[in-house]
């Protein structure tokens, strides 16, 4: 499991770039944002260096901000590569809560995964996925 | 006159009734005939059926002194004059008699149908009574513009008897006071003494004539002032103002009244929801809308967007249940909800100001 910054906004003009600023003036920098919206509020999730600080500098600056466990897996960056992750999961009964995928420079991509349930991480893990750990992020 | 005697009633009439364009409301009859639904033909033939040959079979009867019409008895009458006729000549005869016969033709008496017809036509289209003080200036130019008629206020609370204690005349400008039942005041809310005619206060209500549980200078928290100026109307009943507000912080949420401390109360059976709250009240078109902002605790879990919907949903329902009154639910970010020193400002009402 990696750490992974949630931070609950309201959907109006300018909250987005409220939050993004807290985490810039604190020199953290931002692998991966993805934002999951509704009509009167968004969640952004926020793959991120630090997210626990990241997270106490945005609950300082008044936002509602979590460090969320959550898995990563790396993939081929190929056609195919994240249908045969998501085909395992459904076959092994895992509900995925959300997904998002960025690509790193080594020619792999990352894929973010919150799944429902307990030993996901392992049971990929022992289907021979690569599931990334902190040293990795921190080496991104 | 022997014409017969109609009696146009009207009742139940609704605002679904009120748009049966060219028929006459349900509800309405002349006499004994129910006319509902009928055109105004229609109704003056039935009438001109069911009447005009009474009045054509009836004789009238002439009685020459108030006094005669007053110990009229017809048929006694009647035997004397026949009784008189035989003894004496025609020209005494016709000195002394003191009743004479006629009949509607020769009287020329007819049966006003459609007069009656027309006039049942007009029940319910003339005006209309419409108690509600969420009611905007605007929604009240479009009831009267789009149903033709005119829009009367009509002011009342369950605790007297409710509408009907004040009401619109034709000339508007305030609702005269049902005066004859009710002995009404206005007060300083904070030290309760009353105020003269013209000062905004709180209405203060005493029933005259209730026997069943009367009330006895009943403070209504409603806040208006009394209009004791002559009406061109010819009442002479004083009038209220339309109402301006409340003395306490009772809202009126389309139509059904709401106190911030029931929602504070549903709040409170939410552990994931804050103390913090705001009640925001707009108008969308002529009604209005109500939007709680809530925060979470700080512990909720935040990632996931089905459980914050979830939160927002159940609070709803529980809302809605609660208050009867669609409330639509805002989570908000922490602290956006304003922490004054002194009391919370609860209620921000953006309604517009009449």
């Amino acid at each position: 499991m990696i750490s992974q910054l949630t931070v609950f906004l309201q959907n109006e003009k300018g909250h987005l770039a409220r939050a993004v600023d807290a985490i810039a003036s604190a020199e953290i920098n931002m692998h991966a944002l993805y934002v999951a919206d509704t009509k009167d509020f968004g969640v952004a999730r926020i793959f991120c260096e630090t997210p626990e600080v990241a997270a106490s500098i945005l609950t300082d600056a008044g936002f509602r901000a979590a460090v969320t466990p959550v898995i990563a897996v790396r993939i081929p960056n190929e056609p195919g590569g994240l249908a045969r992750l998501l085909r395992f999961c459904e076959d092994a009964d895992m509900n995925i809560e959300y997904a998002y995928c960025f690509a790193v420079r080594d020619e792999s991509a990352i894929d973010v995964l919150k799944i429902e349930g307990d030993h996901c991480e392992q049971k990929l893990s022992e289907a021979g996925f690569h599931i990334v750990d902190h040293d990795e992020i921190d080496a991104l | 006159m022997a014409l017969a005697c109609a009696l146009i009633i009207g009742a139940g009439v609704g605002i679904d009734a009120l748009m049966t364009h060219g028929r006459i409301h349900q509800g309405v009859s002349i006499g004994d005939i129910d006319v509902s639904g009928m055109t105004v033909d229609e109704a003056a033939e039935a009438v001109q059926a069911r009447y005009g040959m009474h009045l054509a079979a009836t004789t009238a009867f002439i009685f020459d002194s108030q006094e005669t019409a007053d110990s009229a008895d017809i048929d006694q009458l009647m035997d004397e004059m026949d009784a008189v006729a035989e003894q004496i000549s025609v020209s005494e005869a016709q000195a002394n008699r003191t009743m004479w016969m006629a009949n509607a033709q020769t009287l020329d008496a007819v049966m006003p149908s459609h007069q009656l017809a027309t006039d049942a036509f007009e029940v319910g289209r003339e005006g209309g009574i419409f108690g509600a003080e969420p009611c905007s200036e605007n929604m009240r130019a479009e009831i009267a513009s789009k149903l033709g008629i005119q829009y009367c206020d009509v002011y009342g609370l369950s605790e007297i008897m409710g509408p009907g204690v004040a009401m619109e005349c034709k000339e508007r400008g305030g609702l005269h006071i049902a005066e004859d039942q009710f002995l009404c005041e206005i007060i300083d809310p904070d030290t309760g003494e009353a105020l003269p005619d013209g000062e905004w206060g709180e209405l203060v209500i005493t029933t005259l004539t209730r026997e069943c549980s009367p009330m006895i200078r009943y403070r209504t928290r409603d806040v208006t002032r009394i209009i004791s100026d002559a009406c061109a109307c010819g009442r002479t009943h004083r009038k209220i103002d339309r109402l301006r507000g409340r003395t306490d912080d009772m809202l009126i949420i389309r139509g059904v009244n709401v106190f911030p401390s029931q929602i504070e109360q549903v709040i409170t059976g939410f552990p994931e929801i804050a103390s913090q709250y705001q009640i925001v009240l707009t108008r969308e078109g002529a009604l209005d809308a109500v939007a709680l902002h809530v925060e979470t605790e700080p512990d909720f879990p935040i990632d996931e967007v089905r459980v914050l919907e979830d939160l927002k949903r159940r609070l709803q329902a529980e809302l809605k249940s609660n208050l009867q009154v669609n409330v639509d639910v805002k989570i908000v970010e922490p602290k956006t909800i304003e922490r004054s020193m002194g009391k919370a400002k609860r209620v921000i009402d953006l309604r517009e100001a009449e």
